[in-house]
């Protein structure tokens, strides 16, 4: 307290130069992390969840995912909207089809009030989502064609008309 | 050697910029990036339910509607309504499907029907989806090592074709 009130250090007291932070490389670091944000930017704004028991094909295809209802198709469950449909390890797996075997009755049941339940809130108001009638694949890519023209019928049979199979990209 | 008297150079404070503003922005926009970031990319492919017609199309005086049938010997091309037979690509030796030789073929077909983009796909066999995924590429997509196809649009103007036969339907869902 003496020393920095001395009349010796009077002239200098609150004279310290401000410290000055060089942010150069703080800067550096954020354009490198702006280039590679921006370079992973999603578009379509629609986040897919694809359950770890999903291997999803590759492809080609650079056309950008559309809003629809989501079929999540593993080798043991499927899914509709991250909602568990069909075991396929239950032992009452079998009473689950109709029409010979082609249509899965859950799956039907349950894509039926989805559209159902979006075309009611389509009339609500008029700034809500019309029902597009899509329905967005995440199949895994040992499933058989058998499996997945039981889904697609029974989506056809639901009133959904146009399938979007959602595909890993090559450069991944 | 005399030296030159000294002078007395009053330095002039270096202006800085003030960075703080542009810093806030680059933040905020990082956390806007972060939350929208896909690290996987993921696309679609599309296909269309088939729609029994009563009534032939009206415009088309001869369409080509083009059938694949996936067999277990490979693939087989039909055309015409009703389908008439056109050709047959075999499994390559290894037991894959001959996806190069299907390509070409389809390319050397498009010059023909340039306008044409229907394709129906029908797998007889009980094949991977990975494989139908594959399959699907090959009919819906040019190469850049692919011949160019040049398509009129609805101005007559010349436009090159993006794609070979992109709108697949899979004829044996009903089946």
């Amino acid at each position: 307290m003496r020393t920095t009130r001395s009349i010796r250090n009077r002239g200098r007291r609150g004279k310290n130069p401000p410290i000055d932070l060089d942010i150069t490389s703080l800067l550096d670091i954020l354009v490198i992390m702006l280039v590679f944000l921006l370079k992973s930017y999603n578009a379509s704004g629609i986040i897919m969840n694809v359950p770890k028991d999903i291997t999803l094909p590759s492809s080609n295809s650079q056309s950008i995912n559309t809003n629809g209802v989501v079929i999540q198709v593993s080798p043991s469950t499927i899914w509709v909207d991250n909602q568990v449909i069909l075991q396929k390890d239950d032992p009452s797996v079998r009473k689950s089809y109709d029409y010979g075997g082609r249509r899965i009755i859950p799956l039907f049941n349950e894509l039926v009030s989805k559209k159902n339940l979006i075309k009611q809130v389509e009339k609500t108001t008029s700034e809500a989502q019309k029902f597009s009638g899509i329905i967005n694949l995440i199949v895994d890519k040992s499933i058989k064609y058998s499996e997945i023209k039981k889904i697609l019928f029974t989506a056809a049979e639901a009133g959904y008309k146009s399938y979007k199979f959602v595909v890993l990209g090559e450069d991944n | 050697m005399l030296r030159a008297p000294s002078r007395r150079k009053r330095k002039e404070p270096v202006p800085r910029l003030n960075l703080i503003p542009i810093l806030d922005a680059v933040f905020i926009f990082i956390f806007f990036l972060l939350m929208s970031a896909n690290f996987i990319k993921i696309f679609e492919v599309q296909s269309d339910v088939p729609i029994v017609a009563v009534n032939p199309p009206k415009n088309k005086k001869n369409p080509l509607a083009l059938t694949l049938k996936v067999q277990g010997t490979g693939f087989v091309l039909y055309r015409g309504v009703p389908s008439r037979y056109m050709s047959k690509i075999s499994k390559m030796p290894s037991g894959e499907y001959d996806m190069e030789k299907l390509h070409t073929f389809l390319v050397s077909l498009k010059k023909k029907y340039a306008e044409e983009r229907d394709i129906v796909l029908e797998p007889v066999v009980d094949i991977d989806y990975e494989v139908i995924v594959k399959i699907m590429d090959t009919v819906r997509l040019y190469r850049n090592t692919d011949e160019e196809v040049w398509i009129k649009d609805k101005d007559g103007i010349d436009t090159k074709a993006k794609f070979l036969f992109d709108k697949i339907v899979f004829g044996n869902i009903r089946g």
